[in-house]
């Protein structure tokens, strides 16, 4: 691929990128969310046209029209979730469009069901081709559709994410299939957000940063250090010296924990973690996207319930909690995904900022308008929240005003601990300051903050403190001077041997 | 330069003021769907003379609408508070008419119980059918058409079931309350009396409208329910991170929508002073009439922003529809076909798009 461009209405995905794979060879595609991994293979799978640029397959150029017509001429993929049908056989998911027919046009199924088991010894596996998708675990699944991909004589096969729903044994039995298809000469895209699986695949990894492109790189030449530094658009050398340092935990002279989270986790989330936030502090959530980060968050709100551990509110056991404890609690939750989970579109910015706190304001079920509009009035000056008027529905505001008003909407039932998932994603600059300066002053009046975002800068910039997550588990916990992004950074490389963990 | 950018402007001052422009189409469509019954029925005649109004028959006929129209509107209050939170009622109808042969079986029982508390009893029937669906939608997220329509097909059996409760009765009799009869319990005349009598010169039944349509709207602004109803129906997952029981919501809105359903039942015994589970149950689709209203009255079935005095005025177009065609002596199905058409055409002004794209061609046009 040569000089891959892709533009959304106001954005531009992708510029100028090149990208090269080569037969039996697995290469990592790498970077942080909105890098543009998943807009470039989209191109290379047909999912979205070719806007400028252009690929060559075997020396010819190639165009793919659709996933389909991408698939005919050689380009499979297999997705994060498995796009399969599952009610239907094993047999007949692998063959499903190109089932062998009889004269007639009707399907011969000893055929078909001989093709699948060939298609899947192919693989080393031996399972029963004539039952359902459904009653297989997903890593037979995923078997079933790199079944299918091979079947069709792929030359590319591109996974994206294809370990995030397996477990290590199971990861173990599709890295061995992948080496065997490598082995075949198939050109294999891997696409993951764990560090260390890449290591143990990849041969060559290309890596991406706000969808341009940073290098092409040969694995066994880049430490891993040096790829969070690429990834994260940080001088790899500079943080190849403080790579050695050790990080330790240590404790903030301060407040009695406001919450305290004890083999806190849910399964196939986040691994249990024990986490204190005190009154007063920021306690920043720093970790790769994927590392469990927001799962952690979304745990102390009861958005996600639990499978294991409590959480304690002012040393009280809240037991099984759900979004109407927390709030009761004190808690406050301004989710990752703003529009799916944070505003009610409909309502206006009024109702929207008082949606949370009518048990306050609306003594027995009646409202006052009055007293509405005065707590809607006060945060949309205090935020500096640019809309008409307070009754403008919020779905008409800009993305950085939509995040004032939940940010508004969570001030005005005036928690003691606020979690923010992503606050600033999506937000231009001025706002970005805006939020952040809230949260430094929120948290001189004794707020707790949990606060999360992909960008290390501001996590250090506002945080007190910092508990690092990878792979869906909390790895470290950093304090005072040790908040330093190449800290963080070497912390989240070292898989947390270079970290005392907590 | 004033003559080019007049026309432009013409269109965007009618079009775009959405808030008012909402508020007044459904008003303005009863209007126009009672001068074409008016015209219809000749109490409105042109002629070389003039315009001649025959006011007293006009009004006469509006009340007989506004009458016939009842139990539709206090359907509609309900379903208009269901629809805005994603949700469907499909089964107003089917309570309609359990409620209706229940309240005929007890009245007609040897020692019929005292009215207020046959009246209370169907009502209860009302808010358990309504607390089922709400049920069925909230706890064990049955998509809510599927969910009422379970009661609505098993409803209709159980309204032509029911009269075989009484001895010596066939499967889906009419039981009908012997008014006329001297002998007969006064219960039946005081029954009907309710329903169908008049207060200070208006009908009875349209002080029960107005205080239904009251108490729904008083909900619906006054409380923190009809916020509630609008958050949970445009983004249940945000409204559950604010707090808000939307499970809570929903089985409040069916509930409420059974209980309207189930007053509606009853004004329908009383209005014919007998009980045709068959008419009741299976030719009256009392409960298409009520969504259509709602349509047309501008609740969107997305969920979200709902409005009551669109409803009202929506059932009330799509009575006078139906009395025209029948008061002009015209077969069933010119009611069917007319209702069909109206809802087109008021959903088609409804829609942004379409609205968009009208306004495009007199912009092109004035250029």
């Amino acid at each position: 691929m040569k000089s891959i461009s892709k533009t959304f209405p106001g954005v531009r995905a992708l510029s100028n990128v090149d990208f090269c794979v080569k037969p039996g060879e697995v290469h990592s595609v790498m970077g942080e969310n909105g890098a543009g991994k998943s807009t470039l293979l989209k191109i290379l799978t047909g999912v979205y046209s070719l806007e400028t640029g252009k690929i060559v397959l075997d020396g010819k150029p190639f165009k793919p029209t659709s996933p389909v017509d991408a698939q005919a001429k050689g380009i499979s993929a297999i997705h994060q979730e498995v796009s399969l049908l599952p009610y239907q056989s094993v047999a007949e998911n692998i063959m499903i469009g190109r089932q062998p027919k009889n004269f007639f046009g009707a399907i011969r199924w000893g055929e078909l069901n001989r093709l699948a088991n060939i298609a899947m010894q192919r693989l080393g596996l031996n399972i029963d081709v004539t039952r359902s998708i459904s009653d297989y675990p997903v890593a037979i699944r995923q078997m079933v559709s790199i079944a299918r991909a091979v079947d069709m004589k792929c030359k590319i096969l591109v996974m994206d994410e294809p370990t995030s729903s397996l477990d290590e044994g199971e990861v173990k039995e599709l890295f061995a299939v992948v080496r065997n298809l490598r082995d075949e000469g198939v050109g294999i895209v891997f696409v993951t957000h764990f560090l260390d699986q890449v290591y143990q695949i990849t041969d060559r990894i290309t890596v991406l940063r706000n969808g341009e492109l940073v290098g092409m790189f040969e694995a066994a030449q880049l430490p891993k250090l040096g790829l969070v530094g690429h990834m994260l658009g940080k001088n790899p050398d500079e943080v190849q010296a403080l790579f050695v340092q050790k990080a330790e935990s240590a404790h903030v002279e301060g407040s009695k924990p406001f919450v305290e989270a004890r083999g806190l986790g849910r399964v196939g989330a986040v691994k249990p973690f024990d986490l204190e936030i005190r009154s007063g502090e920021v306690l920043g959530l720093a970790g790769l996207l994927g590392s469990g980060r927001t799962e952690a968050a979304r745990l102390f709100f009861g958005a996600d319930k639990p499978t294991s551990g409590t959480i304690a509110v002012d040393g009280k056991n809240l037991g099984r909690l759900s979004p109407k404890v927390a709030i009761d609690n004190g808690i406050g939750f301004s989710p990752e995904d703003r529009r799916t989970e944070g505003i009610i579109p409909d309502l206006s910015v009024r109702e929207n900022i008082c949606l949370a706190i009518h048990k306050k304001i609306s003594p027995g079920g009646f409202i006052s308008l009055k007293k509405q509009v005065e707590i809607a009035e006060k945060y949309v000056k205090a935020l500096n929240i640019s809309t008409p008027s307070i009754e403008q529905p919020v779905k008409n505001l800009s993305g950085g005003n939509q995040q004032k008003v939940i940010l508004a909407r969570w001030l005005a039932s005036q928690p003691k601990l606020l979690i923010l998932d992503e606050p600033t994603r999506g937000i231009d600059v001025g706002a970005k300051s805006e939020v952040e300066t809230a949260m430094k002053d929120l948290s001189k009046d004794g707020m707790a903050i949990l606060f999360i975002s992909s960008e290390l800068e501001e996590v250090v910039r506002s945080s007190h403190r910092v508990a690092v997550m990878k792979d869906r588990a909390k790895i470290a916990e950093l304090s005072g001077d040790q908040i330093d992004e190449q800290v963080i950074m070497s912390v989240i490389a070292g898989g947390g041997q270079h970290a005392q963990t907590n | 330069m004033r003559k080019q950018t007049k026309p432009t402007a013409a269109p965007r001052l009618f079009l775009h003021k959405e808030g008012l422009y909402k508020a007044l189409l459904p008003f303005v469509a009863l209007l126009v769907v009672i001068l074409i019954c008016a015209f219809s029925m000749h109490f409105i005649v042109i002629n070389s003379k003039g315009i001649s109004v025959k006011w007293a028959a006009l009004l006469d006929t509006l009340l007989v609408i506004g009458r016939q129209a009842t139990p539709v509107i206090l359907m509609a209050m309900a379903m208009t508070l269901v629809i805005a939170t994603k949700g469907i009622d499909l089964s107003v109808g089917a309570v309609a008419a359990i409620s209706g042969v229940t309240s005929a079986v007890l009245l007609l029982a040897p020692k019929p119980l005292p009215l207020p508390a046959i009246i209370m009893f169907c009502l209860g029937i009302g808010v358990l059918a309504g607390i089922w669906n709400g049920i069925l939608v909230a706890y064990l997220r049955i998509q809510p058409f599927i969910a009422t329509l379970i009661l609505m097909v098993a409803g209709r059996g159980i309204a032509q079931l029911l009269p075989t409760c009484k001895p010596g009765e066939t499967e889906g009799a009419i039981l009908t309350l012997p008014l006329n009869n001297p002998h007969s319990n006064p219960i039946f005349g005081q029954f009907c009396e309710l329903g169908n009598g008049a207060f200070l010169g208006l009908p009875n039944r349209f002080y029960l409208v107005a205080l239904v349509c009251a108490v729904t709207w008083f909900i619906a602004r006054k409380t923190v329910w009809g916020t509630y109803i609008e958050a949970v129906g445009s983004n249940e997952t945000a409204s559950k991170y604010c707090g808000v029981n939307s499970s809570m919501v929903k089985v409040f809105v069916y509930a409420f929508s059974g209980v309207c359903a189930a007053l509606a039942g009853l004004l329908l015994t009383a209005q014919v002073a007998s009980a045709d589970a068959n008419t009741m149950a299976l030719r009256d689709h009392n409960e298409l009439d009520v969504i259509l209203g709602v349509i047309v009255g501008g609740t969107a079935f997305s969920g979200g922003k709902f409005s009551l005095f669109g409803s009202l005025m929506g059932a009330l177009i799509m009575r006078t529809l139906i009395f025209t065609v029948q008061a002009a002596g015209l077969n069933w199905g010119y009611a069917l076909a007319m209702r069909a058409i109206t809802v087109v055409i008021v959903c088609l002004i409804q829609s942004p798009a379409f609205r968009a794209s009208v306004a495009n061609i007199f912009t092109r046009r004035s250029a």
